[in-house]
């Protein structure tokens, strides 16, 4: 098999996977869960685009995941928009706001960059929750969104929601495969390994970055409006930081630059947290030692550590 | 005159929150998010202390000693692992020393509000030219000057200072010079967290101590320290002062635009001068 | 004791005896999801209402019509996505009740999903009104008080305390400000003037500002509609100035025993409603006392007290429906009354499943007593549900 049949195949099983897990095998309370995880697992794979492959280190994507959601509450509860094209739109208006913060913010490198990204998504965060409050619904944030409803099928049990979930995750974990594969994703990466070569050999560096940004910005817009419809909610809580912050441990947990790292991690960062907060009114701490001891003793994250154990079986 | 003297109070506590953060930034490139939970720390600890032998200024010493303490460990055992690793890694691993720090925190003191009271002597509001102004204020304000003054004089005076400059600037050479760099790296660390504490102790009487307290105070730590310059004493003094007498000012006028034109402040500063207003290269004090 | 124990026997074979009354075949336990913040800001109000629905259970000796009950605490950390995320999971494994959030975004995202769930959700703390707007929520009841209620209390208590002049400081969104507009409302028909107002974002870091201009407006009172951390920072840096010897200070949901812990000093004397007090003078509120008292050693806060009340309100209606229908539930909730609960009768609306109840103004003192913590609240004044509440049509 080449690489690209072999991911194709693997892709395609992993959403196979989930459909058979909604379809019959998980408990009925699981099923939230799963659902979420899959949506983080949208929002860390395009997340990746932008750190793993272009070495962009964003501290504001929670501003494009809440415009997604907003778009979405607002597009249907509103216009009354299908759900998909409202669905689409969120994506777009993720992307959009990037290029644009990416357009303006990418004359900054490294931890100029990141604190550039930080300040934009807390403006946002104080303009939702304080000042766009027609739009927003201010800090009590909109609620009822709706889930979709295609070809007469309801969405609104958590079961056929996953359905629908694994398959835009599915889609777009194959772009986001495809796009790493692709000529552009090459450029990419090697601007992030050695942005003065590729500036040589002729390539405009800025706007591949500002490009790869945009598209992260579209996962991000998706993940944000199918998370509010998930939970029927939209609110300026999920723009704070630390949901920028919660997508980059989830990379980084499960392995950066790798596709399908952001996806382990950002299962493992869920479920870790469900079955934590589960156990112990001392969740926190520990997910906070857990992430710690994993960030220093698992340089790969975890898809690093197991294929290192892999190798280490295999001599 | 009240704004004037309200200002200078928030521009003190700006300083001697974001001194520490500024000075770990300029000595390893380290971004630490945990600040606000050392701040936290420092409050409790002061709280502690305060409830123990009643004494205020006790507190002021012993709180910037726990956190310095707790900031070695934190240094030795999770980010100097990381060292050789990329920048942002350690970063990450800040994120993580927060939940542990609240939990830890939570742990000891549990969940309910400290109540800790300014000093008698400072209790009672004082009048200046017709105006009736907080004694603790000025107080603070005498307290962050003094600090800052402190602060300059031992990085650039003392020969302590010039170590930790030549560290922070040329790690390699200052080791081939037979200092441990490791040791100064730690010395920084626990200082800068020390320093967080202490802004935590000693703003303690003005706001709520509770667990939640470090999470406000991260974003406001890197606006000063941003407009300053990463890195700079000098420039966090004035980007204190800036962001203190606008922020009274615009308390004054507009409220609720306050943080908003912070950040747009903080946004346009890291594109036009992204070295700050008053640093023109990366370097320390 | 033997009583009660009767009761319950005699509710249990009523249960067995008339099983073709109940649409439902009895479930082997009687499940309570309960969702509050354990984390985070909101946990230290999120232990205390944990701590008053054990005592609503302990009550029932854990049992309703001979079925065991069943709580699960979930931490929702304060966060709307995490309260419907847990509650979501809760339900789905059967949980026949929600209980729960504390804060007003994080109920409203909660309602959103026990509407659609068709599951009883009980509601105390979060005091916004448009989870009792009328006609829009079915399976929602608040058995705690709302923003209209205290904005009432509010009132009275300038008008007793010859307030002439007002300033307000309010946070800037939705339900602060309406509450705020009501406040001006009701304080115009009284004669108070209103002679400024500011508005601040929430979490606030600073209010001397906003407190030097209410100090010089010439007003002889400072409203404020800020709350917990807000109100700590406010009422500190009022006490930095001495504003307390220039104006009156109050405003709704003000201080209680955890902001009085928090604030000390700063807090005497400060106006605030409540939203219950261990001293009310009713018996089944001795009764609780007592209970609370001997099992964790302290007397109950607000919010514990106003948590059992809810919870003992809503486990008597179940029971008393012998059934394990959700919607017989909901249809004996909707209008129910209770005549003994721990501030006297209580009326549930028919129209918007708000409860009709008794409000309670009060102040901030230093307490002596021994067994008493050396800041607390004081009850000043108590308004009649009529004075408060419009019927339901």
């Amino acid at each position: 098999m080449t690489g690209r049949t072999r991911l194709i195949a693997v892709t395609l099983l992993v959403a196979a996977l989930a459909v058979v897990l909604a379809l019959t095998g998980v408990g009925a309370e699981r099923l939230l869960l799963l659902n979420l995880v899959l949506v983080y697992a949208v929002f860390a794979v395009g997340y990746d685009l932008a750190f793993g492959v272009a070495g962009l280190l964003s501290l504001g994507h929670a501003a494009f995941f809440g415009l997604g959601a907003y778009l979405l509450a607002n597009l249907t509860l509103r216009a009354h928009w299908p759900f998909e094209a409202a669905l689409l739109a969120a994506g777009i208006g993720g992307g959009v706001l990037a290029a644009a913060v990416g357009g303006v913010a990418l004359r900054l490198t490294g931890i100029f960059f990141a604190l550039v990204t930080l300040a934009f998504g807390q403006l946002c965060f104080i303009l939702a929750g304080n000042h766009l409050r027609a739009w927003t619904g201010g800090l009590d944030g909109i609620s009822g969104v709706p889930r979709p409803v295609l070809f007469g099928l309801d969405f609104a049990s958590d079961r056929l929601f996953l359905l629908y979930t694994a398959v835009v995750f599915a889609i777009l974990l194959l772009v986001a495969a495809r796009l790493r594969a692709s000529p552009f994703g090459q450029v990419v990466a090697g601007i992030r390994l050695n942005p003065v070569r590729i500036e040589q050999l002729g390539w405009r560096t800025n706007r591949f970055r500002v490009a790869i940004f945009a598209v992260s910005g579209f996962y991000a817009g998706i993940a944000g409006a199918l998370q509010a419809s998930l939970l029927f909610f939209a609110s300026p809580q999920i723009i704070e930081w630390t949901t920028s912050g919660d997508v980059l441990i989830m990379t980084v947990l499960g392995g950066a630059g790798t596709l399908f790292g952001p996806v382990v991690g950002a299962a493992a960062f869920e479920l870790l947290r469900d079955e934590l907060s589960r156990l112990t009114d001392r969740w926190y701490g520990l997910l906070g030692l857990v992430f710690v001891l994993v960030t220093i003793f698992a340089p790969g994250g975890i898809m690093g550590g197991a294929g290192r154990l892999l190798r280490r079986a295999r001599p | 005159m009240n704004i004037l003297i309200i200002g200078l109070s928030l521009a003190a506590m700006l300083f001697l929150l974001s001194a520490g953060l500024t000075l770990i930034f300029g000595m390893g490139g380290i971004i630490n998010f945990a600040h606000g939970s050392f701040y936290m720390l420092g409050a409790y600890g002061g709280f502690q202390v305060i409830d123990s032998t009643g004494s205020f200024w006790l507190a002021l010493v012993l709180a910037p000693l726990g956190g310095a303490a707790v900031g070695v460990l934190v240094e030795r055992l999770a980010l100097r692992p990381v060292y050789n690793r990329e920048p942002f890694v350690q970063m990450l691993l800040t994120f993580g020393v927060i939940l542990i720090l609240e939990e830890g925190v939570r742990a000891v003191w549990g969940l309910d509000y400290k109540d800790v009271s300014a000093p008698a002597v400072l209790a009672a509001p004082v009048h200046v030219l017709g105006a009736t102004v907080s004694a603790f204020r000025l107080f603070l304000i005498a307290f962050g000057a003094a600090m800052a003054a402190l602060l300059f004089l031992v990085l650039e005076k003392t020969p302590v200072g010039t170590v930790v400059r030549a560290a922070s600037a040329d790690p390699e050479m200052v080791r081939a010079l037979g200092i441990d760099v490791g040791l100064v790296r730690t010395g920084v660390f626990a200082f800068g967290t020390g320093l967080a504490a202490l802004a935590g102790a000693v703003t303690a009487p003005l706001f709520p101590v509770e667990l939640g307290m470090g999470f406000g105070v991260i974003i406001d730590c890197f606006v000063v320290v941003v407009i300053g310059g990463l890195g700079s004493i000098k420039g966090a003094v004035a980007a204190s002062l800036l962001l203190g007498l606008v922020r009274a000012g615009g308390y004054g006028f507009a409220p609720e635009w306050v943080d908003l034109l912070s950040y747009c402040l903080l946004i346009a500063v890291l594109l036009l001068r992204p070295h700050g207003l008053f640093g023109r290269q990366r370097r320390l004090a | 004791m033997r009583i009660k124990r009767g009761i319950v026997a005699a509710a249990a074979v009523l249960a067995i005896v008339r099983p073709s009354l109940a649409a439902e075949p009895a479930p082997t336990s009687f499940r309570i999801a309960a969702i509050i913040g354990l984390s985070g800001p909101l946990a230290v109000i999120g232990a205390d209402m944990r701590r008053g629905v054990e005592v609503a259970l302990d009550e029932r000796n854990r049992t309703i019509n001979g079925v065991p009950i069943e709580i699960t605490w979930d931490d929702s950390e304060g966060k709307p996505q995490v309260t419907v995320q847990k509650a979501a999971s809760r339900i789905a494994a059967g949980a026949n009740m929600v209980f729960g959030e504390i804060g007003s975004p994080a109920t409203v995202a909660l309602s959103g999903l026990t509407e659609q769930r068709e599951v009883p959700l009980l509601v105390t703390f979060a005091a916004d009104n448009a989870l009792t707007t009328p006609g829009r929520l079915h399976w929602t009841f608040r058995t705690g008080k709302n923003v209209n209620s205290t904005v009432g209390v509010t009132a009275g208590f300038a008008e007793r305390n010859h307030v002439r002049k007002v300033f307000g400081i309010t946070p800037d969104y939705e339900a602060a400000r309406d509450s705020w507009t009501l406040f001006k409302t009701l304080a115009a028909t009284k004669g108070i003037e209103v002679v400024g107002e500011e508005f601040h974002q929430t979490p606030a870091r600073d209010f001397s500002i906003l407190l030097d201009k209410a100090m010089r407006s010439g007003a002889d009172a400072l409203y404020t509609v800020s709350q917990g951390n807000d109100a700590i920072t406010l009422l500190k840096q009022a006490n930095e100035v001495g504003l307390k010897e220039k104006m009156k200070l109050f405003g709704p949901g003000m201080v209680d025993e955890i902001i009085m812990r928090a604030v000390g000093p700063a807090g005497v004397d400060v106006g605030s409603t409540l939203r219950y007090h261990w001293s009310e003078d009713f018996p089944a509120n001795k009764d609780f006392v007592a209970r609370y008292k001997a099992k964790y050693g302290e007397l109950p806060s607000a919010n514990a007290g106003d948590a059992y009340d809810g919870m003992r309100w809503w486990l008597r209606v179940v029971a008393d429906t012998h059934s394990w229908d959700k919607k017989d539930w909901v249809a004996a909730m909707t209008g129910s009354v209770i005549t003994d609960s721990v501030e006297g009768r209580k009326d549930m609306g028919a129209c918007d499943h708000q409860a009709r109840q008794i409000a309670l103004a009060g102040v901030g003192v230093e307490q002596t007593a021994p067994d008493l913590p050396k800041y607390g609240m004081k009850i000043t004044d108590i308004l009649q549900p009529g004075q408060i509440y419009r019927p339901c049509p």
